[in-house]
């Protein structure tokens, strides 16, 4: 019994640290009303494989689960909708981007569109959640060496994309410049 | 531009600036989440349950018989016919019911495909399984369970051991894991005895 109760306190305390950074990694990934199920979900698993978790990067470990759940919930969201689409033959989108359309940055947007998907994932790591290389290479099962040269890679990819926008040509507004017309150079 | 110049500005783009809800672990919805999650396992003292989650996808074949998946979108057009062509189910990453949290006959009950069954084989990446009992979906003698990137693989299917019993569903051609299928216990039994009452 005492190693039960050992085990629910060590859920409880990783619970503690987790609840909140999870919910907020969530957010900023899916839609809101999706996010108690991956989350019930991550923790359930969080739960089943207690002993896998790594007593100093708890909360890396947990980002790692949420996203590989998170990656289930969106194709099985895809499937769905692809699914009604067959029966109702009227095509239908799937927003990946559950917070589109809020005022922010139009510079720095159109050049993270610019990177890509794998890119674009690790500066969010980086800026959103504030992991280290180290931390990032344990949610996405990489390297710290890997995940710092791809890190440095994708920033500087950012950093062109932004200094080639504040150098409009003549007549053109930046914040008006479509993505598809400028690729990363990296 | 300064490291900390990208990351603050980038900072500016998070979502859940703008304000989110962001629950408390302390507040009674968060302590019904955890309650539940705990008592789902509190039945096994192992470090790793009988069957748990894997992530890779796999792919279920229905031997010995066909079984028609989801005519319509919703009842399922429930044929077998023993000399019809196999056909193939997704295992495990793909599981439109993935969440583990409301596991209810209510919900067990709109699968289009459920059985029960035991494992007679396990040969690498492959669990055979003999139909027990058709809940729905189908009347084929004996399922068989691909998983190209092994039995054993990481986050969303179920480790098959022979000589078990499992209670496996399936919706929209996918096999549902996390709770919804797994390994015969009485408690998971009771729920599938209930879906399909009557």
């Amino acid at each position: 019994m005492k190693a039960r109760t050992t085990r629910t306190e060590r859920f409880e305390d990783i619970v503690n640290e987790v609840f909140e950074p999870l919910q907020r990694y969530l957010h900023r990934r899916m839609p809101a009303d999706s996010v108690d199920d991956v989350l019930s979900e991550t923790l359930m698993i969080a739960w089943r494989r207690l002993d896998e978790i790594p007593s100093n990067a708890s909360l890396p470990w947990c980002y790692g689960v949420a996203r590989k759940v998170l990656g289930n919930h969106r194709r099985s969201q895809h499937r769905r909708l692809r699914l009604v689409d067959r029966l109702t033959a009227e095509p239908q989108q799937f927003s990946t981007d559950p917070h589109g359309g809020d005022e922010g940055d139009p510079l720095l947007e159109v050049a993270l569109e610019q990177l890509n998907d794998q890119e674009r994932e690790l500066i969010h790591l980086w800026a959103w959640e504030q992991l280290e290389p180290r931390e990032i290479a344990l949610v996405v099962e990489s390297t710290p060496n890997a995940i710092s040269l791809r890190l440095t890679r994708a920033k500087q990819k950012l950093a062109n994309s932004l200094e080639r926008q504040n150098r409009p040509a003549s007549g053109h507004s930046p914040d008006k410049q479509v993505p598809e017309s400028s690729v990363g150079e990296m | 531009m300064e490291n900390e110049d990208l990351r603050s500005r980038l900072q500016k783009l998070d979502p859940t600036v703008s304000g989110v809800e962001i629950k408390s672990v302390d507040e009674e919805s968060s302590q019904k989440m955890l309650e539940t999650i705990m008592s789902q396992s509190a039945g096994s003292e192992s470090i790793r349950p009988a069957w748990y989650l894997v992530g890779a996808a796999a792919v279920a074949m229905v031997a010995f018989g066909a079984v028609t998946l989801f005519g319509g979108g919703s009842t399922p057009d429930v044929t077998a016919n023993p000399d019809g062509e196999a056909i193939e189910l997704t295992v495990g990453s793909e599981d439109t019911l993935a969440s583990c949290m409301a596991l209810t006959p209510e919900l067990v009950r709109d699968v289009p495909l459920a059985f029960a069954g035991t494992v007679t084989a396990v040969d690498g990446d492959r669990a055979t399984l003999t139909v027990d009992e058709w809940f729905v979906g189908g009347d084929a003698a004996t399922v068989s369970l691909l998983a190209p990137s092994g039995l054993e693989a990481l986050i969303g299917g179920i480790d098959f051991e022979e000589g078990k019993s499992y209670l496996v569903s399936a919706y929209d051609g996918v096999v549902n894991y996390c709770g919804f299928s797994g390994e015969e216990t009485p408690e998971l039994r009771a729920i599938y005895d209930e879906a399909f009452a009557g």
